[in-house]
């Protein structure tokens, strides 16, 4: 029906779901099934109006079974910004005529050969300056001229800030489920829906690790992917913190020991459970974070924090909180050589953890 | 409403104070009752642990107190039972952080919310002890039958009895090896109280089911398997005012040792 559609692509039809959680609960019966596994999938979505933190979600899912979303169908706009903005290719139901050129945006891993050639080109470009990857932006959709937004500072970007922007991939989002006792400025709604796929996140956290600990290149081959975000739009705040002082901890933070710095904090050791890095701007852990990390703690959501490996029992941006998932405590704590690098930040008034490839 | 304060105390460490809080706090919310954990070991709390809360907690004691947050805010919701809730303790800072004052301040107020209010005691004798005993009106000191684990639970009754908010207080004795007893290895039940001379709340049996629900975060309580979470489970229902009998520890658990016991009580009645 449409040219986007691959000849080899599964095709998943949630169109009749009504929220995001319906769209999880389908997708994990999917799973289940043989035939799903090592596809390109294209799914096709109906009105549900789907954040890029939900999207993530859904696409990190599929990912657990080997197969990749290459196309989507929808009728929102705002699951089509957010599908763009993570690379998928996507057709809104209303202005089909308008995909042709989001192919470009296309995973590498799933198409053909010279378009992974022009979408390296694309990156080459983004690395140079932030205009382009408006531009790019623009190319895929002219109806969304948020996403589009060309903005004054973009030309005051960081190489490093660019580097990081192209090669993040989600992994399992940790989101506050029931925290009754806790003041956190929340949506009901946000809430409601994502902790459906919240426990579907665990389940896949489970896989991934079993996976990895199988056969190392697995799930990393299929992980790794590059997708053009404007998420990583440059701000007054990503300024603020580009220019914060630095303190750097060049030792081990055991239970108990706080590092309180208004600035960035470099942590060149693990942290402990029980301690914690409280900074204004960014943290960044050099070893492994299993402690309580608290970033922009003056407010500033912009703030990230990153570790060679992610396994804080909490982590907080500015008045954002995630927890860890019940269940993911392991009795005896996880020793592998294989790091992998994450960075944590707030999408959509949600702390997201993206994977940082090579 | 006005609920009981309790101190869950032992004077040595490692006796299983907060085993005992935890299990004896969720046996309590098990049956209906709404119970609050505090933990005053400040700098060294483990009880978030065992009850697999640690990735909930924001504030602490230490914040209500420093007024940096509502005493509501502090308490975190178990995650199984509705009406167990946890205070816990900060991990950075130390034992100095609380007075006494402070401490009893926060069992009045939580008093009139909640049915029981347990404090999990420090090891001790120091200023954590005399914070966590300030609140309460009952004790229950915990001991292990060992020599020095009852020297100090003697100690620990001896201060008890000199604080006159300490209306009563009464020995729970944990990690009882049946077959050690029988074989004159250890202690006996009876010895302990004949050296303690204090009332018995209960008797808990060593079950290796306690090392896994401490690093599962699950209490015993919840597993009906075990024999200790049954003696917790019975403890609680003593704190309640029924009349539970003491579980017959010597209960051989396979079939042949309940043959060679039938055996033994034919022989004895001869």
């Amino acid at each position: 029906m449409n040219q986007n559609f691959s000849e080899d692509a599964y095709i998943i039809d949630l169109s009749y779901a009504t929220s995001a959680s319906d769209i999880v609960f389908e997708l994990s019966s999917v799973i289940d099934n043989e035939r799903a596994k090592n596809q390109n999938i294209a799914l096709k979505l109906g009105k549900v109006d789907l954040n890029q933190s939900q999207l993530l979600s859904i696409r990190s899912l599929i990912n657990s079974i080997n197969s990749t979303v290459t196309f989507l169908e929808t009728n929102s706009a705002q699951t089509e910004l957010a599908a763009i903005n993570l690379g998928i290719v996507v057709s809104s139901v209303k202005t089909t005529e308008k995909t042709e050129d989001t192919t470009n945006l296309a995973e590498p891993t799933l198409v053909p050969s010279y378009e992974y050639v022009k979408l390296e080109d694309h990156i080459d470009e983004n690395e140079d300056s932030k205009d382009d990857e408006s531009d790019v932006v623009e190319d895929t959709d002219e109806s969304q001229e948020d996403a589009a937004e060309s903005e004054d500072t973009q030309s005051e970007v960081s190489d490093e800030e660019s580097a990081l922007k192209e090669e993040k991939n989600n992994s399992p989002i940790i989101s506050n489920d029931e925290a009754d006792e806790i003041i956190v400025a929340k949506s009901e709604d946000i809430q409601n829906a994502l902790d459906n796929i919240y426990s579907t996140e665990v389940k896949l956290e489970s896989i991934l690790d079993g996976e990895v600990s199988n056969e190392d290149g697995v799930i990393s081959a299929a992980v790794v992917k590059k997708a053009v975000m404007n998420e990583a739009k440059y701000t007054e705040e990503d300024f603020e913190i580009d220019h914060f002082s630095t303190s750097y901890v060049k030792q081990t933070l055991r239970s108990g020991q706080i590092v309180n710095y208004d600035g960035n904090v470099v942590i060149i050791g693990d942290c402990h459970p029980g301690s914690e890095v409280i900074a204004s701007g960014d943290i960044t852990v050099w070893g492994i974070l299993s402690g309580i990390a608290h970033a922009g703690v003056k407010g500033n959501e912009r703030a990230k924090v990153r570790a060679l490996k992610m396994n804080a029992i909490q982590l907080r941006i500015a008045k954002h909180y995630a927890r860890k998932p019940d269940g993911m405590n392991t009795i005896f704590p996880e020793r592998t050589s294989t790091f992998t690098p994450e960075e944590a930040r707030v999408v959509d008034n949600e702390i997201v953890i993206f994977k940082i490839n090579d | 409403m006005s609920g009981r304060v309790i101190v869950i105390t032992s004077g040595k460490g490692g006796v299983g104070k907060t085993t005992t809080s935890a299990n004896i706090g969720t046996a309590l919310a098990k049956s209906g009752a709404s119970v609050v954990l505090i933990d005053t070991d400040i700098g060294l709390r483990n009880l978030d642990l065992l009850l697999g809360l640690e990735n909930r907690i924001v504030y602490t004691l230490v914040d209500v107190i420093e007024e940096r947050c509502k005493l509501k805010q502090a308490l975190v919701k178990d995650k199984r039972n509705p009406n167990l809730c946890l205070l816990a303790a900060a991990q950075t800072r130390d034992k100095s952080a609380v007075s006494q004052d402070q401490l009893k301040e926060i069992c009045e107020e939580l008093k009139e919310d909640f049915d029981f209010v347990l404090l999990d005691c420090p090891a001790g004798i120091e200023q954590g002890f005399q914070n966590a005993v300030a609140g309460a009106t009952e004790a229950i000191v915990v001991t292990t039958p060992e020599v020095s684990a009852i020297r100090d639970a003697d100690r620990i009754i001896g201060l008890l009895q000199a604080r006159e908010e300490i209306e009563d207080y009464k020995l729970v004795i944990n990690r009882v090896r049946p077959q050690m007893v029988q074989t004159n290895d250890m202690l006996s039940v009876d010895d302990v109280i004949n050296t303690l001379h204090c009332d018995l709340l209960g008797v808990v049996p060593d079950d290796t089911y306690i090392i896994t629900s401490t690093n599962k975060g699950v209490p015993a309580v919840n597993e009906e398997k075990s024999l200790a979470g049954k003696a917790y489970l019975n403890i609680a229902k003593r704190i309640q005012g029924e009349d539970v009998p003491f579980i017959d520890l010597d209960e051989p658990k396979d079939i042949l040792g309940k043959i060679k016991k039938f055996f033994k009580s034919l022989g004895k009645g001869e």
